[in-house]
């Protein structure tokens, strides 16, 4: 079996330190990143719904504000984005490669969309419970935490789960400007020296990754529905 | 209790204004069981939300226990609003907390010890007879029970003031019973002032001791809820009372008979009411008896309005000109509404 299994992928058998090396550093890189970015996202998809017209603390002019700079950002490509970036991530972690030169451009790439899947997921809670619970004299801040958030909780585990896995795209993406990671490593070898099994083996294990965090995010989702 | 002074507030709906509320003066007094009633978009729900200041009013204030709430700050606001507790037609329950869960949320804001909250809870599930439900989800309760919790999650900071926007529009007729008897022991037993948004005549007819008809954005009649009934004095409130006693149905039936063929030469077709103790009485046999004319009842009903009755009854009456015409003008002295509907 093992015999078998290094004749059909004699490079992965050959790199296969370098292998798990790169698949912690995608972890690494999309835990930190998201750890932030996905908490800054949440944060500007409160402050969209509870802006917006209607909303707990209604300001046009602020969230108009906030939804074009969102929109502008999700139209920039994460390639160029890594690009544009390259001086304000040097600033903030002192270099623009490897894992630290990754996780700023990818915490930015993902605030848009984590902040678009958590308006989403907020505009689906019923506006007469907010409506309720404002009528029992719970301040706006509670109704957020406490009302807002858990009631919709099912659609923002799922868009949790979409911010992750767009996540591991992007951290694939940062891998091939020399980010490190998965990515990097499927260059490196896979594209660049032509080790076919090395890009197969990238594929397989990007897979299981995105099919466990999809599991899991689904499972989670399914447990918080009432 | 509640005093709502000359309230305006006007919509915009794209170049449309619509005037929600067009100068609405109100009184309601404690434990009064006050119905608010009107056609849809006749703005009874925004003039409940301004009770509480969900909706702020563009002008015009809203007095409650003597404090004009307009004024107040939003943390002042807060305050008043947990004594005002406030019912809806869809129920507005969580569906990620348990019954027990929901009504525990407003008590949780003030930070009530957690024992503190167990008696209360507790409390107020037996008052409205869902205690074996506590750990339930909204989504595994009927619709009459869902009110139930959210009656009780409304009573949770022992409000004054009850609201209750259509709470009964989404129940069928039964359940709709059993909330009103609940919301009418509330009243009783706590001494809960009660304002009730409705379009179902039934419903105030049921529970009310005053009401008030708006339409479109006017309040046009209010008071005491029996003079309503008996003695409509605006066309939309006529409208409404004859919906309630079945009456519409009656004039839409008579509408397609030949009225001519009942009433023959003489004969006069009448729709009289009755009111309180006048509705008892062996009215019809003694003018037939005194004026010499003959009265048949095409169609009559007795309605029972604050525990008074309000009797309708169309007739026709034969007999000589005169002795009809008479006959009219007896009733009309003895405390009957008498109209003419064809000579």
């Amino acid at each position: 079996m093992n015999e078998f299994f290094i004749s059909l992928f004699p490079n992965v058998y050959e790199l296969h330190r370098d292998l798990i090396k790169s698949v912690r550093d995608t972890f690494i890189m999309v835990g930190i990143s998201g750890a932030i970015g996905i908490t800054l996202g949440m944060i500007f998809g409160i402050l969209l719904v509870s802006t917006a017209k209607g909303g707990l603390y209604e300001k046009k002019p602020l969230n108009s504000v906030v939804d074009k700079i969102i929109n502008t950002a999700r139209s920039i490509p994460f390639v160029i984005l890594i690009a544009l970036l390259v001086g304000f991530t040097r600033f903030v972690v002192g270099t623009s490669i490897g894992i630290r030169g990754a996780i700023v451009p990818m915490v930015i790439g993902i605030i848009p969309l984590t902040s678009r899947m958590t308006e989403q997921a907020l505009l689906e809670v019923d506006k007469g419970v907010i409506e309720a619970a404002r009528s029992m004299g719970l301040s706006r801040m509670y109704i957020i935490f406490h009302v807002l958030l858990p009631e919709s909780m099912p659609s923002l585990i799922r868009s949790l789960v979409t911010s992750f896995i767009s996540l591991i795209g992007l951290s694939t993406m940062a891998g091939t400007v020399g980010g490190g990671g998965i990515g990097n490593f499927a260059i490196r070898y896979g594209y660049s020296r032509y080790m076919q099994d090395i890009t197969v083996v990238t594929v397989i294990l990007l897979l299981i990754i995105v099919n466990i965090v999809q599991g899991v995010g689904n499972a989670a989702a399914k447990k918080a529905t009432h | 209790m509640i005093e709502l002074r000359e309230l305006t507030k006007t919509y915009k709906a794209g170049s449309n204004e619509v005037k929600a509320l067009d100068g609405v003066s109100l009184t309601v007094d404690r434990a009064d069981i006050f119905g608010v009633v009107g056609f849809s978009g006749a703005g009874k729900s925004t003039l409940i939300r301004c009770i509480n200041l969900l909706e702020r009013p563009d002008s015009g204030s809203v007095i409650i226990g003597g404090t004009d709430i307009t004024a107040q700050t939003e943390k002042q606001l807060e305050k008043t609003r947990q004594k005002i507790g406030m019912i809806f037609q869809h129920f507005n329950l969580m569906r990620s907390k348990t019954v027990f869960e929901n009504l525990a949320l407003p008590l949780k804001y003030q930070k009530r010890s957690k024992r503190d909250i167990e008696i209360k809870v507790g409390e107020i599930l037996n008052l409205v007879g869902l205690s074996d439900k506590r750990n339930n989800y909204p989504s595994q309760l009927s619709g009459g029970q869902k009110q139930r919790v959210a009656i009780a999650r409304a009573l949770a900071n022992d409000p004054h003031i009850l609201l209750s926007d259509e709470s009964t529009s989404a129940l069928d007729p039964q359940t709709t019973d059993s909330i009103l008897e609940l919301l009418q022991k509330l009243n009783k037993l706590l001494n809960l002032t009660i304002v009730i948004i409705t379009h179902e005549m039934l419903v105030v007819k049921q529970i009310c001791n005053k009401a008030a008809f708006m339409d479109k954005g006017r309040v046009v009649e209010q008071g005491d809820l029996f003079d309503m009934f008996s003695n409509p004095r605006t066309e939309a409130t006529k409208k409404f009372t004859a919906n309630a006693f079945d009456i519409e149905e009656v004039q839409k039936i008579l509408r397609n008979i030949d009225i001519k063929s009942l009433t023959g030469e003489n004969g006069k077709f009448l729709h009289l009411v009755f009111l309180g103790d006048g509705a008892n009485d062996a009215h019809i046999t003694k003018v037939a008896r005194k004026f010499a004319v003959d009265i048949s009842i095409i169609y009559g009903g007795i309605e029972i309005i604050q525990s008074r009755p309000i009797g309708n009854l169309f007739v026709v009456v034969q007999g000589t000109g005169d002795a009809v015409n008479a006959a009219i003008a007896h009733m009309r002295l003895t405390n009957t509404h008498v109209s003419v509907l064809s000579e």
